[in-house]
């Protein structure tokens, strides 16, 4: 824990490192185009933030990649350059960030919520919260998904934290009047908030984080007051405090507001993480999209040459004869290789028929070229006009180089389009497309275990945060593949298992991934095939094997009827109970059990003996 | 030496014919049964959902399926092949009784061991497990008719031309037997002379026989592995070497244990009969002793 002493003069040191940098409030970078270094790595990783978001975000334009321009490039031509830039990576960024979140696909992961206390504080209880009332995003499970794991990516040592989206006040009098207090009898609504590694200007993981907020206070600046003032949120292990700077803009004076205790004995707040890199021993991250920036940066920069290039070269131009210029001005003066001279008084002019050209154009109105029959002689008609265009050789190497460092990039990252040409070898083998597909794993695994660690924990700050005691912990299964697997791709790995003869137990495994898909959005469903696949044993065998089993006596009749109606007799048993899913599984699978017993009794016997039993009794065997 | 072993070329001689009669005759009963089975099933088709001559994959057609594999379950109840199954145990209670009369003579104080009683009766309990048990049939006889049947639907193939696949696997063609057929004559011969080799070997063991006869004499179809080993006396620890070395026909897999079983490889027709020490030329005896 940070006392207030140690946070006031922590934000004071900030303050005074920001001081050269700040103009009218924003801190901006200086002429070296460095940022205040609150600490060491500080410029170098909002760096590269920022040059990941040259690829990732729709409407900019990356400026530091151009902005040293060629030397002969015009102003004019860089406009043209800045109004025709084109965000030519952006959907390389858009796969990675699609074959990231395939960990969130429904088969991969699963969250267990635990039976406990807090619905009776707010009564709707932990999950409904955190399924559909946090605010801003809804649930949690949508904020990781589409929102952090994006902001992941891209922001390594960025941070997220959990706190009240608003903190609840009550009015409360005092000696000095009324005054307004925090009302710790109000539910409160926990959640993840983000800031970005330009935000985290001083940070101990674990232990505290200072973040400089957007917004500015009212500082005295001169003679008037002006937006100036930094203003800190600074979370620790025991609170939440905000720091605001107050009086005269130079003196850097700060207050501290306790806004929240949220008595977590843990700072509710985390980096987003990526590669782990050490400085001066202290752990800082790296995205892992980083890695490809610098084969993209060259992509962005060759497609906006290319089409410079394309602009100054590949359109052709036409060359044709002209003819003398034959002006002549009112006063007589005659058109003398484009300029029209008065030798009397020594002034001349360009000459307006030519432009100062000294040939005018053969074309008439028209546009058709008119050649004079009696130049024939000199001049062929097939030679008069021709268009001229330069080789573009050099415009297909441009290009050929962009593909080039495109598919480096997405080798790098580990995406492919199926159609692409991004295999090396044009007839890839199936080992060699498995191997691809492991290294593809390899990647993502460990950015996949640290978006679901921070999902435990944002979950469980949450919960800790609204109801306390009453509140117990889910259990969280990582995923351990990455595959999007559609319902077809289960079916066809269930009949390669049954025919390459694996064990029972797999072949069940996959089924219950398989109906875990098929039916995860419904939820009445899903319980019932929970109900039937923990109930019948037989519940992936094939009807052929049940029957020589049933022959074999290895079965009972009761369960082949079980098998062969369990829907009808769950289907049953909610028509005699509605809430018959709500009860503990145990008490389902008893009583689904005992239905299909009390039907298998009342049926006739009509077990054949097998001229396998009949053989076997003849020989003792 | 020809007359003192003549009675061992006998034995062999009359087992080997003993099998291939008894692998005929059920063979012939898979036979008939087979045709009855496919009769079944024709008629179980023709009811199937056709349009234009085609199978149509409705639910009533794959259901179908189901309804075939009960019939033929229902029709392997006391049909021919049943009896013709029974008959083959038969014969192998033959072929033991042969053999043990055989060892008896070759063998001083030989009785039937425990082991050896043992041995034969799981030897009939695989044969006839091999044979017609429930799973054994499903995957010789009735998996290839319904997978058969399943892909004609699914694939939307004409009537015809599933009942002639379905012909052509349950009755053969004129180069080719059906199905069961088939399945059958292997099972059946690998039964019968493995299991009798098996059955020499354990009274080998359980006497303590070390030296064993190569025997079955030689025909013009005989492999090189065999001329050189027929009617020559070989001891354990020669023989169980010869699963190292490479010969044309030998069978794949064969170890120190089961080249008693295997011997020269598939449809061999020579035995490692054990033998007494008293009886093996000297010559042999000094080449181990060596």
């Amino acid at each position: 824990m940070i006392t207030t002493d140690e946070i006031l003069s922590k934000c004071s040191e900030i303050a005074s490192m920001a001081k050269p940098f700040m103009r009218e409030g924003k801190i901006e970078r200086n002429k070296q185009g460095k940022l205040p270094e609150y600490y060491k790595g500080y410029n170098r990783f909002v760096s590269d933030y920022h040059a990941i978001l040259n690829h990732s975000e729709k409407g900019r334009f990356p400026m530091s990649l151009f902005k040293e321009r060629s030397p002969n490039e015009t102003d004019r031509e860089f406009e043209y350059r800045k109004r025709n830039y084109k965000q030519k990576t952006l959907p390389i960024y858009q796969d990675f960030h699609n074959t990231i979140q395939r960990a969130f696909n429904d088969a991969n992961w699963k969250i267990t919520y635990t039976e406990d206390n807090s619905e009776s504080v707010d009564k709707i209880g932990y999950k409904k919260y955190v399924t559909k009332k946090i605010p801003i995003y809804g649930s949690l499970e949508g904020f990781m998904r589409n929102v952090l794991t994006g902001l992941k990516i891209k922001d390594a040592n960025g941070v997220v934290g959990v706190r009240p989206y608003k903190y609840p006040m009550k009015e409360v009098e005092t000696e000095t009047g009324v005054d307004l207090r925090f009302d710790d009898t109000e539910v409160l609504d926990p959640t993840p908030f983000y800031y970005s590694v330009e935000q985290n200007v001083c940070f101990k993981d674990d232990e505290y984080f200072f973040i400089l907020l957007d917004k500015r206070s009212m500082v005295r600046y001169g003679k008037t007051k002006k937006p100036y003032g930094l203003i800190f949120e600074v979370w620790d292990n025991n609170a939440i405090y905000t720091v605001t700077q107050v009086g005269k803009y130079v003196d850097m004076t700060f207050e501290i507001t306790m806004e929240y205790i949220h008595n977590l004995d843990r700072v509710p707040m985390w980096r987003l993480m990526g590669t782990e890199i050490l400085m001066d021993n202290k752990l800082f991250f790296q995205s892992p999209f980083l890695y490809a920036v610098d084969c993209l940066d060259l992509v962005l920069l060759n497609s906006s040459n290319l089409q410079m290039a394309m602009y100054n070269t590949a359109y052709p131009y036409r060359i044709m004869l002209g003819q003398k210029c034959e002006f002549i001005d009112p006063d007589g003066h005659e058109c003398n290789q484009g300029v029209v001279e008065n030798l009397k008084d020594q002034t001349s002019y360009k000459c307006p028929s030519c432009n100062g050209t000294g040939v005018k154009s053969r074309l008439n109105v028209m546009g058709s070229m008119i050649i004079d029959p009696d130049e024939t002689e000199n001049i062929s008609v097939t030679d008069a006009m021709t268009f001229v265009q330069p080789s573009t050789e050099n415009l297909e190497f441009l290009a050929n180089q962009i593909r080039e460092d495109e598919n480096r990039a997405r080798n790098i990252l580990h995406i492919h389009l199926s159609n692409s040409e991004v295999h090396t070898q044009p007839n890839e083998t199936a080992t060699g497309q498995a191997i691809d597909q492991k290294a593809m794993y390899a990647f993502i695994a460990p950015q996949s275990d640290q978006i679901f660690s921070l999902y435990e924990r944002i979950g469980i700050a949450i919960g800790e945060m609204r109801y306390g005691t009453k509140f117990k912990p889910f259990d969280l299964n990582y995923p351990k593949s990455f595959d999007f697997l559609t319902e077809s791709d289960y079916l066809r790995m269930i009949n390669e298992a049954i025919e390459s003869g694996l064990p029972p137990f797999v072949v069940h495994s996959i089924i219950y991934k398989y109906l875990s898909v098929l039916f995860y959005q419904e939820e009445q469903a899903a319980k019932a095939f929970e109900l039937i696949t923990k109930a019948d044993r037989l519940v992936t065998l094939t009807n052929e094997e049940i029957n020589i089993k049933l022959s074999r006596r290895t079965i009972e009749k009761w369960e082949e009827v079980l098998h062969t109606s369990a829907i009808n007799f769950v289907e049953d048993l909610i028509m005699e109970d509605p809430d018959f899913l709500d009860q503990e599984i145990e008490v389902q699978v008893e009583k689904l059990q005992a239905k299909a017993k009390e039907k298998a009794d009342a049926l006739p016997d009509t077990q054949i003996e097998s001229p396998f039993s009949r053989l076997s009794q003849e020989i003792g065997g | 030496m020809a007359d003192k072993f003549h009675y061992i070329r006998q034995y062999v001689d009359d087992k080997y014919k003993a099998i291939e009669s008894s692998v005929s005759s059920l063979s012939g009963f898979a036979k008939s049964y087979q045709a009855n089975v496919f009769s079944e099933v024709i008629s179980l088709i023709n009811t199937l959902d056709v349009v234009g001559g085609n199978l149509i994959p409705s639910q009533r057609n794959f259901n179908t399926i189901e309804e075939i594999l009960e019939r033929l379950q229902l029709l392997l109840n006391g049909s021919e092949y049943e009896q013709g199954v029974r008959f083959f145990l038969q014969d192998l209670d033959k072929l033991n009784v042969l053999t043990t009369e055989f060892l008896a003579r070759s063998i001083d104080n030989f009785s039937v061991t425990d082991n050896m009683a043992a041995l034969y009766r799981n030897t009939k309990t695989n044969a006839l497990n091999l044979l017609i048990g429930d799973e054994s049939i499903h995957q010789a006889l009735y998996r290839p008719i319904s997978e058969q049947i399943q892909q004609s639907i699914s694939s939307g193939a004409s009537l015809r031309d599933l009942t002639g696949s379905l012909r052509t696997v349950l009755e053969g063609l004129p180069d080719q037997q059906g199905i069961l057929e088939r399945y059958v004559g292997q099972i059946s011969y690998d039964a019968m002379a493995t299991g009798d080799r098996a059955f020499g070997k354990q009274a080998a063991d359980d006497l303590g026989l070390n030296w064993f006869r190569y025997s079955g004499g030689l025909i013009t179809t005989s492999r090189p592995f065999c001329r050189e080993r027929d009617g020559k006396f070989f001891h354990r620890s020669e023989i169980e070497k010869w699963p190292n070395l490479d010969w044309a026909g030998k069978y794949k897999g064969v170890n120190s244990s089961t080249i008693y079983v295997w011997v020269g490889g598939y449809r061999c027709q020579h035995d490692l009969m054990p033998v007494s020490e008293g009886i093996v030329p000297k010559t042999d005896l000094q080449r181990i002793a060596t």
